[in-house]
């Protein structure tokens, strides 16, 4: 009789040793084994990895750049773009604010009918004040029109053609405007002058003004309508020896920046000339 | 006769620009008179024939949008053609200085003829107040601006001057 227990132990002996092996590793004994084993394993295979990447890349190398300059371009265009929207946008949104300005000031004033004019060119001589807005006779402008901005008073319309016409601001040296200051309500001649500062002349001397006080066209003369505001009061001078006292005054509008105007289209201006010639006219 | 044309494109194009954007740049209260400037250094190009009549379509060009009469500046640009002309003539070479008494000399022209109108018509004036914030600031303005004014109008005119003549 053959027996064959012998042979098969070297079997036995290497499943036994298997499922031990199998049982220590997954009971975790054996991580360290596995770990001092596979750490230089993995740092050799990460030193050919890194190796054979930078020979890619310095094989790739040319068409690489050829992209990325090509999408380095087309991003620049496109940001050039983006921010040439962004600066049409702020325009637009400041254009915005000022036209919705400008409509509350119409809305405020529901009794005068309005139209808007552009600011295109000012007076070339230094010594006047005077600019010129784009519309004309053909938009129904006429000679006299009162002209305001959101902030209140511009000046009025002294000469028109067929499309543009030019506008006396109230800073200018022979502008003259009666004005009313709040909350004394007294009465006043308001002018400009060559470096576009306004004062009011005319003042009584028994008023008690102070600066802040409120300026506003008055009405008075006919050549502007009532209750449009001009400004504030800054300094009052007065003098024993003078008649009337004189005061500063601060323009709520900036007459440097206006962009665009309001004309008063339906206030009709007074002419007080042929009353004048007529007085001078009596013996 | 292209020079003549590039004259009269350029003194309308520096009227246009004395209206529209030369107000925003100003010295106090003076702005620079780019017409003036214009006449002065395109009248004193040494290989550009002077033309006073520049001065007239100045005139012309900023008396459309100013309240000043037009004849008031076709006589201030005007007389500026002619003092620029005379001045070319009587100097053999143009100096420095010559372009800077030039622009002094016009600038003080224009002004005065313009005041001289307003004080005539009742207008207030205040001396003082003019002198400080414009007549001065002016021409200092305009004598600093007159070299740059100077090289640039030379630089274009080259562009259209025959070539036999810039050899």
């Amino acid at each position: 009789m053959n027996r064959k227990p012998i042979s098969n132990l070297p079997s036995i002996a290497i499943a036994v040793a298997t499922v031990g092996l199998l049982l220590l590793a997954l009971g975790g004994y054996l991580n360290p084994a596995i770990n001092s084993v596979l750490d230089p394993f993995y740092d050799v295979q990460g030193w050919f990895y890194t190796r054979f990447q930078a020979i890619q890349d310095f094989i790739n190398a040319p068409s690489d750049i050829a992209r990325l300059r090509l999408e380095n371009s087309a991003l620049r265009e496109e940001n050039a773009e983006l921010q040439s929207q962004i600066i049409a946008l702020q325009q637009q949104v400041s254009e915005v604010e000022l036209l919705s300005a400008l409509l509350d000031f119409a809305r405020a004033r529901p009794e005068n009918s309005y139209q808007a004019a552009a600011v295109i060119g000012r007076d070339p001589s230094p010594f006047l004040q005077y600019v010129i807005i784009n519309r004309g006779s053909d938009d129904g402008i006429r000679r006299g029109m009162p002209v305001v901005a959101q902030e209140g008073l511009v000046g009025r319309i002294s000469a028109v053609t067929a499309t543009a016409s030019r506008v006396q601001l109230i800073t200018d040296p022979s502008s003259r405007v009666s004005v009313q200051i709040l909350p004394t309500e007294v009465d006043g001649v308001l002018s400009g002058s060559i470096t576009g500062d306004l004062s009011i002349d005319l003042l009584p001397q028994g008023a008690s003004l102070q600066a802040g006080d409120l300026v506003l066209a008055s009405g008075i003369g006919g050549n502007y309508p009532a209750n449009i505001l001009i400004g504030q009061v800054n300094t009052v001078r007065q003098s024993a020896t003078a008649l009337f006292q004189t005061a500063s005054v601060q323009p709520v509008v900036d007459f440097t920046r206006l962009e665009v105007v309001l004309i008063i289209v339906n206030f009709q201006p007074l002419d007080l000339g042929p009353l004048i010639e007529d007085d001078s006219a009596t013996p | 006769m292209l020079l003549n044309i590039v004259g009269v494109g350029l003194v309308t194009l520096s009227g246009i620009l004395q209206v529209t954007l030369a107000p925003r740049i100003t010295l106090l209260q003076a702005p620079a008179d780019l017409v003036l400037l214009f006449l002065v250094a395109w009248n004193l190009q040494e290989e550009i024939e002077p033309k006073w009549y520049l001065g007239l379509m100045g005139g012309l060009i900023l008396g459309l949008s100013s309240a000043l009469p037009l004849w008031v500046l076709l006589l201030e640009y005007g007389l500026v053609g002619l003092l620029i002309v005379s001045i070319r003539r009587r100097v053999w070479q143009i100096p420095v200085l010559t372009l800077l008494t030039a622009t002094l000399a016009g600038t003080f022209m224009v002004d005065s003829i313009s005041l001289l109108y307003l004080w005539l018509t009742a207008n207030p004036i205040d001396l003082i107040q003019i002198l400080n914030f414009v007549l001065i600031p002016r021409i200092v303005f305009n004598m600093l601006l007159a070299l740059p004014a100077f090289a640039l109008i030379s630089e274009i005119g080259k562009l259209f001057l025959p070539r036999e003549i810039l050899q």
